[in-house]
């Protein structure tokens, strides 16, 4: 049925995010072993994010949910230092964004020290940060 | 003191061909003429006199002294750019004649123009390129006293080359010279030989420029000019009065044949025995081809395979008819020889019109026999044992024709969802997958080692080809095959995005037909972190490049491992007709980085194997083959419709039979268009022209029905805009979490991700709140 006027609209990384909670119902993705490596390498996000934005979302969103995420952090902020300027950099600016601001503020996240590990909480009604 | 004595000295060079500067000359006649102009030796570049005995003042020139019966013309196209230092190729327009009189260029003729005081101009007026005569003009040409049939040549032959100066395809044109033949012309190329009308040499072989006319629907033209990539490299011209042994002195003959020295008989061979096997084996070849791609024959072979296919009219629910129990022998027999010409045969034909009711077909048949099925997919799995015949490897690797590939790729996930809905298949699926669990345990945790890609000595016989029947999984060892063809991609790049798909399909199997043993197997063999790693490449994590070297392998690397069969150059150039270059054609070398999009298969892959099954990629519209106006009209595909579908019903009225005025506005306003710049008179004329429902006794209701809001879409398809304003709407629509989409980043090429609509099966689809 209709939403009522008053529901305010989530951005599209919170829809993401909660989307692939739902999917996963609480249980973090498991994709074999070696898998976990996947999330080590922002280049794959960045050449995801070129092939398709919405794509990218998911699988990071998917990855990303109940994982260990400091060492895709550390990559993005290093992929987003080594950016040339400009127009050359605008691509992976955007990934990097993705990544580091969208999805990481999007997902409920476990800030300990400098280690980001993405949770959700169970029954959350929407997904929210906090930093402790 | 000059040389007064006029003395004139002759060196006679052997030619195999004659060279001609084309650069700047618009036919052959003026490169020949080039080739006979007279040189001034004088000031340093003298020439010694042998009766002076001293340097002298000299006129140098090339005429030819004996004409060949076979005359072998080569246009230098291939010249070096001074400015870049790089070869590059001359697509000049150089036009030549069926016809080549060369008594101008021979020595005589030169002489002769001579001492009538002329040069060789066409100062009369006539063109060398005239064939017909020069008219009155043509009495007062010295070279009339010449015999004309002595030096007439007839085209026999046109070498073409098609490219560019670093590469392309060289095919020939050979006129049919045998006495029973009407001068019949034929187009070589490769193995393809095929009639040709010798009045397109102009086009096919002149070079120059060619203007393309592009005609809109609004009657605009758009004309582009293009060079002519295709052009003549070698002329052959045969001469019509052929000068031979038996035309000679017979005394000077035998004088010859005296002084020439015994030959041993091998010696003595004209070259033709020793191709005579080969052009025996070439017309076998050729007599089988004829035979195996004959329409009559692949109309004869449909209406086997429709047979198979066809319900048995006893009972529709049993088996089809041939495939019946008691007529097993037969159809095996049949299925297996229907796969091996699909495969082996079609696939490789360059004319396939009934190729997708081929693939429907054995779709069909595949989805409705589980045997026949199972049977294919332990034919394909024993194949990966072998290199050539291993179909998997050859349309997944290999095989240049996408065409072929996405065919073969729809029977491979057909044939293998129908097997792995067995029991049996599931239970020895789900073994292996312990296995190689058991066989990774080996290396313990995060191995910086190369990790296998097949099961290993002890558990072998659970993929063996001899078990298939018993223990052995078939699927188990297609999955280790394609674990083989990962490591192996980066090498042949180009062909093989379909392998991404063939996984995704795999992956996207319904649980309920086993789907989930076959995701788990392949994500127990790894293949999550193997595309990744096939995506990262040497930018993978340590462990991943460790583990899978062959995927991780950088493309610039790649590229320089590439295999001469995989070369991407081998085939840029189309069979037939002159061809315009495109800068992908052409910019072959040096690209073996894949673009981003190339990966999108895999990407899909990787998400449908994590479970994260949001990823589906499905056409919103369909092209018809109705036309309005000269355009194609579209209809909404089934996915769109069904997504349209829960949007409607998503949007209803609490207790409304459909969507109200007020529905529509909150509908307008989550799509992003502002409510308040659709004037009202626009929803109501919406709900006046479509199926509406729940009227008060009146013709026309006050909701707008799921019929109306579908018809309402269906036409608002018919543009370009429209559809792309669809393909946003489903997206928010399906998942109204997704509110704030930018709409023209998500629609690619007329396809779009329909999310969670279409879950693993549409019935599940939901909306989460």
């Amino acid at each position: 049925m209709m939403s009522s006027e008053n529901d305010q609209f989530r951005t599209t990384s919170e829809s993401v995010a909660l989307d692939t909670a739902h999917i996963l119902d609480g249980k973090p993705l498991n994709g074999g072993p070696l898998s976990e490596f996947i999330l080590d390498s922002f280049h794959f996000f960045n050449v995801a994010y070129s092939a398709s934005e919405p794509l990218a979302e998911y699988l990071l969103a998917g990855l990303c949910y109940r994982r260990k995420t400091d060492s895709l952090i550390v990559s993005t902020l290093h992929a987003i230092y080594s950016a040339p300027t400009g127009w050359g950099g605008n691509e992976t600016l955007g990934a990097a964004i993705m990544v580091r601001f969208a999805l990481v503020f999007c997902v409920p996240l476990d800030f300990s020290g400098l280690t980001l590990v993405f949770t959700f909480y169970e029954g959350a009604e929407s997904p929210c940060g906090y930093a402790r | 003191m000059p040389c007064f004595a006029v003395t004139q000295t002759n060196r006679e060079e052997k030619m195999l061909n004659i060279d001609c500067q084309i650069r700047g000359k618009t036919d052959i006649h003026e490169a020949l003429a080039t080739m006979t102009e007279v040189e001034i030796m004088e000031g340093n570049n003298k020439v010694f006199c042998d009766r002076c005995k001293k340097n002298t003042d000299t006129v140098l020139r090339t005429a030819i002294s004996m004409l060949p019966n076979m005359l072998i013309l080569s246009l230098k196209r291939f010249d070096l750019d001074f400015n870049t230092f790089e070869t590059v190729k001359l697509n000049s327009r150089c036009a030549f004649g069926q016809t080549l009189n060369m008594k101008r260029y021979t020595l005589e003729g030169l002489e002769a123009m001579e001492q009538s005081g002329g040069d060789n101009s066409d100062e009369n007026g006539v063109s060398p390129m005239d064939t017909n005569g020069g008219g009155v003009a043509a009495i007062a040409d010295p070279l009339s006293k010449l015999p004309d049939d002595e030096y007439e040549y007839k085209l026999a032959g046109v070498l073409v080359h098609a490219g560019v100066a670093q590469g392309g395809h060289y095919y020939s044109f050979i006129k049919d010279r045998s006495p029973s033949s009407e001068d019949q012309w034929y187009r070589f190329d490769d193995e393809d030989v095929t009639p040709f009308d010798p009045a397109l040499i102009e086009v096919e072989c002149f070079g120059g420029k060619v203007k393309k006319e592009t005609k809109w629907p609004n009657g605009q033209v758009h004309t582009v000019e293009s060079e002519q990539y295709a052009n003549a490299l070698m002329l052959f011209y045969e001469k019509v009065k052929q000068t031979g042994v038996t035309e000679q002195d017979p005394e000077k003959a035998k004088e010859e044949a005296k002084n020439r020295p015994v030959l041993k008989p091998e010696d003595a061979s004209s070259g033709y025995d020793v191709f005579q096997p080969d052009v025996r084996r070439s017309n076998a070849t050729h007599r089988w081809q004829t035979f195996l791609f004959d329409p009559e024959f692949h109309t004869f072979l449909r209406g086997l395979q429709g047979m198979c296919t066809m319900p048995n009219p006893d009972d529709p629910t049993t088996p089809p008819r041939v495939l019946a129990s008691s007529e097993g022998p037969c159809k095996a027999s049949v299925i297996q020889m229907l796969m091996s010409f699909f495969f082996d045969i079609m696939l490789y034909a360059s004319n396939r019109p009934f190729l997708n009711d081929w693939v429907g077909m054995i779709e069909d048949l595949f989805s409705k026999d589980r045997h026949s099925a199972t049977a294919f997919v332990y034919r394909l799995a024993a194949k990966t044992a072998e290199v050539s015949p291993n179909w998997l490897r050859t349309y997944l690797l290999d095989c240049p024709d996408s065409a072929a590939r996405n065919a073969a790729i729809r029977i491979f996930t057909a044939a293998l969802q129908s097997c792995i809905a067995s029991e049996d298949e599931r239970r020895k699926l789900a073994s292996w997958s312990q296995a190689f669990t058991d066989e990774l345990s080996r290396f313990g945790n995060c191995p910086p080692t190369v990790l296998p890609t097949t099961l290993g000595v002890d558990f072998r016989h659970l993929e063996d080809p001899q078990g298939f029947g018993a223990s052995a999984t078939s699927i188990g060892r297609i999955i280790s095959a394609l674990n083989v063809l990962i490591e192996a991609i980066p090498r042949a790049w180009r062909y093989n995005p379909e392998l991404g798909c063939l996984v995704r399909n795999m992956a996207r199997v319904d649980p309920r037909d086993g789907g989930d043993v076959l995701r788990i197997a392949m994500c127990q063999a790894m293949m999550p972190a193997r595309l990744s790693a096939l995506v990262a490449r040497e930018q993978s994590n340590k462990v991943v490049s460790a583990a899978f070297p062959g995927a991780s392998v950088s493309a610039e690397v790649a590229e320089t491992q590439m295999r001469p069969e995989s070369n991407p150059v081998a085939h840029v150039m189309p069979i037939g007709g002159n061809h315009v270059m495109t800068p992908n054609d052409m910019n072959t070398r040096g690209n073996g980085t894949p673009s981003p999009s190339e990966y999108l298969s895999i990407f899909e892959a990787i998400g449908s194997l994590a479970n994260v099954y949001g990823v589906a990629q499905v056409p919103l519209v369909v092209e018809t083959e109705e036309t309005t106006r000269s355009r194609a009209r579209y209809n909404l595909s089934k996915p769109a419709i069904a997504a349209l579908t829960t949007i409607f019903q998503e949007s209803c009225a609490p207790q409304g039979p459909g969507m109200g005025q007020r529905e529509i506005e909150m509908y307008l306003s989550k799509c992003g268009v502002d409510s308040a710049t659709v004037p009202t008179q626009k929803i109501l004329d919406i709900m006046a022209k479509y199926p509406s429902t729940g009227g008060n006794g009146g013709s026309k209701g006050n909701y707008l029905s799921l019929e109306g809001f579908l018809a309402y879409y269906k036409e608002t398809v018919q543009s370009n805009e429209s559809r792309v304003c669809l393909a946003g709407v489903i997206l928010v629509q399906c998942l109204p979490l997704l509110t704030h989409f930018v709409l023209s980043s998500l629609y690619r090429s007329g396809w779009i991700y329909i999310y969670l609509a279409l879950g693993p099966t549409l019935r599940d689809a939901r909306v989460i709140r």
